[in-house]
C-alpha cells in the first residue's frame, strides 16, 4: 500500500486507535457529567442474536462508552455556538460566563392544570396559602439573552395565574427581583435561584405577608468552590468556569428530618449537608436533595406550621423560611403518594405553599397526585 | 448498520479493513461476502437468509441463461429468473401495498392486512441482480463462475442500504483482480468517504432538523417559512443521498472497487430532463437501458413514446416507495418530462438559462414536498400555505429559521460546481495541505455530532 496520503492515514489512526482505546480502556459504569448509569454489555443468546437484541445492545454500549465523549460533546457543542445555533439550542452561552436555559415551548395547558389543581386543594384545606412561581433566570436576565431568543413566559403565567387563583396568594417576584439589581440572583451554570436570589424571595415573601425577614447581616455566609450546575452539564459547554455556591446560616437550632418511604428517618442539625460538596451535584448541599417529605423543625420560631408543596427551587429556600416558621413540612409529588390532607390534619398546619420553578409549573404533572 | 454510526466508523469499519488487507488476497473476495453479511444481518439477521437466497438464485440464473443453448432457452431462462428477483421484491417490498389497494374494492374486502417488514437495501440489490442476468443474457459480460465472488457482488455492503445501483460488468474485472486495491485508491476512498459523511453528518442532518420543525405544523411556519421548509428538505435530501453515495463509492475504493458517479449537481439542471441525468444517476440509467429502451423508448409513434415515460416514471415512483402517493410524485415527472418533450424543452432553450434554472428548481422542489408528505391532509395543508400564505411565524420557527441561515447558505453554495472548480485550480501543495486539514476537521467534527446524539443526560434531577 504505496502512495497511502495524510488523511488516509489520519482516518485509520483515528479509527484503530478509538478501537483499541474502547476495547483496553477501563469502562465506568456511571456517567457524572449526564448523572446516569450506562449501558452494560449485552449478554449474547441464540434469542437475543436472532430478534436483533444484541446488535442494539452493542450500538448502545459503544455510544455510551466511546472514549473521549465528553470531549466530543463539547467540540459539537462550540461547532454549533460558531455556527450560529446558539438562540436555537437548549442552553444559551450568554455574556459573563451565564448558560441560561431556553424557555419551555409548550401549550399553557398544563400550567393551568397545574395552578387550578393547587389552587383548589388550598381552598379546600381553608388554610391561608401562598405561590411562589420562581421565574426562570431567562425572564429576569434578559439583558444577557442571545438576538432572537423565544419569548419567556413568566408575565404571562403571572396574569394567567392570578386570574384562575381565588385562594393563593401570588407575589410578584420579577418586581421583588428588580428591587435588587446588584444581586447575583442566579447561578451562572445552573437554574436554581442563588442564596441571594432565595433571600430575595424570603424577604418578598415575609414583606407580602406583613412581616419583616431576618436581615442580610444575620448570616454567616460560607461560599464553596467547584459549582457546575445542570446548564453546564446538559449543555456541553465545558469551558465554562466552575462558581461558587453560597451558604446562609442564621445560626437557627433546626432539626431536619427527612423521610422515605422504604428508609430509616435521617435527622440532621443543619439544612446544609456539607459532605455533599463531595458529590456529582453540589446543590444537594441544601437539604440533601430530591426526599419525598422533609420536616425543618424551629422551637425558637414563634410562626405557624407551614406545609410546602415544592420543587428543588424550595430547598435552597425553606431553610430562610425556617426562621420564621416553627415546623415546615416539604412534600415532593414526585415521591409522596398519602394524602396531604391528611399530613396537614394530622401536623396542625397553620399555613400552606406552594414553591415551584415556573419549567416545572409549565411541564410537570405530579400535581395529579394532590388529594 | 448506517455508515453515519459509531458502530460502523469506529467498530466495524476499522476491524473489517484490518482483517481483509492482513489476509491472502485470494481470501479477501470470500472474507468480504463474511463482512458483507455481518453488517446486513446486523439489524435484523432474519434476513440474511433472504439474502443468501436472492445471490444463489442469481448465481444459478445467470449459469442457467449463459448455458442454455437456444435462444428461446436462454430467453426462458432469464424471464424465469426475472420473475423470481420479482416475486421476492414483490412480495417484501409491494404485498402490503397491494393488498391495501385491492381491499379498497368490494370483492375484496375481506383480503387480510398484510404487515411484511421491508428487508433493507432489497430494491437495491434485487435491481443489481437483474441487472447482471439481463447483461449475461445480452451477452454484455460473462456469468459469474464463483459463488462467493458473485455473493461479495450482490451483497457489497458499500452500496448495500443505499446504491449507488452497481452494475456487475462494472466491477466484474476488479471482483477477478487480486491486486485491484493501491493506497492511491485507498487514500481516495477515504477523502469521498469523508465527504460523504459530512454532507450526512453536518449538512443533512441538521437541515433534518429543520425540516421537522417547519413542516410538523406548516400555518406555524407561515409561507416564507414553508418555502424555507420545501428548500431545507430538498437540500436535506440531496446531501442525504448525496452523502451516502459519495459514502458508498469511498468505500468501494478503499477495498479496490469504482463505483459510478451517482450526483452531478443536480439543483443546477436547467430542465427536468436534465434534472434526472444528474440525480440518482444509476437508478435514471437502470431503467432507462432495462426499461424504457426495451419498451421502444423514444423511437416509436409519438403516443407510444409518451406512455412509455409514463410507464418508466410510475414505475420509478414504486420503486421509491410501496404508496400511491410516490406513484403519484413519478407520475408528476412524467407529465413534466411528456411536456418538456412535446414543447417545453424547445422553448426552454430559446429563453435565457436563467428561466430553465427557476424553472426546474420550482418543480423539483414542489416534487419534493409531494415525495416527503406521505398524509394527504398534511400534504395539503402544506402546499395551501406555499401558495397561498399562512399565518405568521411563531418565535419557535423564526429562531430556526434565522439560526439556520448560515447553514442554509452553505448548504447552497456545496450544491454548486464552484467549490470543487476553486479546489481544483489551486496548486498543487496547498491543495493537499487544504486536504488534509479538512479532513481532520470534518472527521472530529463529524464523530462529535454522532456522540452528541447519544449524549442524553437524565435531566429529571432538574426537578
Amino acid at each position: 500500500m504505496r502512495h497511502l496520503r495524510f488523511p488516509a492515514i489520519a482516518f485509520m489512526a483515528m479509527t484503530i486507535s478509538m478501537l483499541a482505546a474502547f476495547l483496553l480502556l477501563p469502562q465506568k459504569t456511571y456517567s457524572s457529567t449526564e448523572r446516569r448509569y450506562l449501558a452494560e454489555a449485552p449478554t449474547v443468546t441464540w434469542s437475543s442474536l436472532v430478534n436483533g437484541e444484541v446488535s442494539e445492545g452493542v450500538e448502545d454500549y459503544l455510544t455510551d462508552h466511546f472514549p473521549g465523549r465528553n470531549l466530543f460533546v463539547g467540540i459539537h457543542t462550540y461547532w454549533n455556538l460558531l455556527t450560529g445555533h446558539n438562540a436555537a439550542g437548549r442552553v444559551y452561552h450568554c455574556p459573563n460566563d451565564y448558560l441560561i436555559k431556553a424557555p419551555e415551548n409548550c401549550p399553557m395547558e398544563q400550567f393551568e392544570k397545574n395552578i387550578s389543581r393547587f389552587d383548589s386543594f388550598a381552598a379546600q384545606m381553608g388554610l391561608p396559602a401562598h405561590l411562589l412561581m420562581i421565574p426562570t433566570a431567562g425572564d429576569i436576565l434578559d439583558e444577557f439573552l442571545p438576538t432572537g431568543h423565544p419569548p419567556y413566559h413568566y408575565k404571562e403565567c403571572l396574569t394567567k395565574a392570578q386570574q384562575l387563583c381565588q385562594t393563593l396568594s401570588i407575589p410578584d417576584l420579577q418586581a421583588a427581583f428588580s428591587a435588587v439589581p446588584n444581586q447575583q440572583l442566579y447561578y451562572k451554570t445552573d437554574h436554581h435561584l442563588t442564596s441571594a436570589g432565595c433571600y430575595a424571595v424570603y424577604s418578598a415573601f415575609c414583606r407580602a405577608n406583613g412581616y419583616e425577614p431576618l436581615p442580610e447581616n444575620a448570616y454567616q455566609i460560607t461560599a464553596y468552590d467547584g459549582f457546575h450546575g445542570a446548564n453546564w452539564t446538559s449543555s456541553g459547554y465545558w469551558l465554562t468556569p466552575a462558581e461558587q455556591i453560597e451558604t446562609w446560616d442564621a445560626g437557627l437550632p433546626l432539626t431536619v428530618t427527612i423521610s422515605e418511604s422504604d428508609k430509616p428517618d435521617m435527622i440532621s442539625d443543619s439544612a446544609f449537608f456539607l459532605d455533599n460538596l463531595h458529590s456529582d451535584d453540589l446543590y444537594t448541599v441544601f437539604l440533601d436533595g430530591n426526599h419525598a417529605l422533609v420536616r425543618i423543625s424551629n422551637p425558637a420560631a414563634t410562626g405557624g406550621k407551614l406545609l410546602i408543596l415544592r420543587d428543588s427551587y424550595a430547598h435552597c429556600l425553606a431553610p430562610f423560611l425556617a426562621a420564621n416558621y416553627s415546623e415546615i413540612i416539604l412534600v415532593d409529588l414526585r415521591y409522596y403518594r398519602y394524602p396531604v390532607s391528611e399530613l396537614i390534619a394530622q401536623n396542625g398546619i397553620t399555613e400552606l405553599a406552594v414553591i415551584f420553578g415556573l419549567d416545572n409549573l409549565l411541564t410537570d404533572s405530579n400535581s395529579g397526585w394532590l388529594s | 448498520m448506517l455508515f453515519s454510526s459509531l458502530l460502523f466508523l469506529f467498530l466495524f469499519l476499522p476491524a473489517v479493513l484490518c482483517i481483509y488487507y492482513l489476509l491472502p488476497r485470494r481470501c479477501r473476495n470470500g472474507f468480504l461476502l463474511l463482512a458483507d453479511l455481518i453488517f446486513y444481518g446486523f439489524g435484523e439477521p432474519a434476513f440474511i437468509l433472504l439474502m443468501l437466497i436472492s445471490i444463489v438464485i442469481n448465481f444459478a440464473g445467470g449459469l442457467w441463461i449463459a448455458h442454455s443453448r437456444t435462444a428461446r432457452g436462454k430467453k426462458l431462462s432469464l424471464a424465469a429468473a426475472l420473475c423470481l428477483n420479482l416475486l421476492l421484491l414483490g412480495i417484501f417490498k409491494y404485498a402490503g401495498f397491494i393488498s391495501d389497494t385491492l381491499r379498497l374494492l368490494p370483492a375484496f374486502t375481506g383480503l387480510p392486512q398484510l404487515e411484511i417488514p421491508l428487508p433493507i437495501g432489497i430494491s437495491f440489490y434485487t435491481f443489481q441482480a437483474m441487472s447482471y442476468l439481463i447483461d449475461v443474457y445480452r451477452k454484455d459480460c460473462l456469468p459469474q463462475k464463483n459463488i462467493l465472488s458473485f455473493g461479495a457482488y450482490i451483497s457489497l455492503f458499500p452500496q448495500l442500504i443505499a446504491g449507488p445501483i452497481v452494475r456487475y460488468k462494472d466491477v466484474s474485472d476488479a471482483l477477478a483482480n487480486p491486486h485491484r486495491e493501491s493506497g492511491a485508491m485507498f487514500s481516495d476512498g477515504v477523502e469521498l468517504f469523508l465527504v460523504g459523511l459530512s454532507k450526512k453528518t453536518l449538512l443533512a442532518n441538521p437541515l433534518g432538523a429543520l425540516w421537522a420543525v417547519l413542516s410538523e405544523n406548516p400555518n406555524a411556519a407561515g409561507q416564507a417559512g414553508a418555502w424555507v421548509g420545501a428548500a431545507a428538505f430538498s437540500l436535506q435530501l440531496y446531501f442525504d443521498f448525496s452523502g451516502y453515495s459519495d459514502m458508498a463509492c469511498g468505500l468501494g475504493k478503499m477495498f479496490g472497487f469504482t463505483f459510478c458517479e451517482n450526483f452531478h449537481y443536480p439543483y443546477i439542471a436547467k430542465s427536468i430532463s436534465d434534472f434526472w441525468r444528474r440525480w440518482h444517476m444509476s437508478l435514471t440509467t437502470w431503467f432507462r437501458d432495462y426499461v424504457y429502451i426495451p419498451l421502444g423508448g423514444s423511437r416509436c409513434r409519438l403516443p407510444r413514446a409518451l406512455l412509455n415515460v409514463a410507464i418508466v416514471w410510475a414505475l420509478t415512483g414504486l420503486w421509491h416507495g410501496a404508496s400511491w402517493n410516490f406513484v403519484f410524485w413519478g407520475l408528476y415527472y412524467a407529465v413534466l418530462l411528456i411536456l418538456e418533450k412535446l414543447f417545453l424543452g424547445k422553448l426552454l432553450t430559446r429563453l435565457p438559462a436563467v428561466v430553465g434554472h427557476l424553472y426546474t428548481l420550482f418543480f423539483v422542489v414542489i416534487g419534493w414536498v409531494l415525495f416527503a408528505l406521505e398524509d394527504v391532509q398534511q400534504l395539503k395543508c402544506y402546499l395551501l400555505v406555499l401558495f397561498c400564505g399562512g399565518g405568521t411565524p411563531d418565535a419557535i420557527v423564526s429562531v430556526q429559521v434565522m439560526t439556520s441561515l448560515p447553514l442554509l447558505i452553505v448548504a447552497v453554495i456545496a450544491c454548486l460546481p464552484v467549490t470543487k472548480r476553486l479546489y481544483f485550480t489551486m496548486p498543487h501543495r496547498p491543495r493537499r495541505m487544504l486536504t488534509s486539514i479538512c479532513s481532520i476537521l470534518a472527521m472530529l467534527l463529524c464523530t462529535a455530532s454522532l456522540v452528541s446524539d447519544s449524549y442524553n443526560p437524565f435531566l429529571y434531577f432538574r426537578f
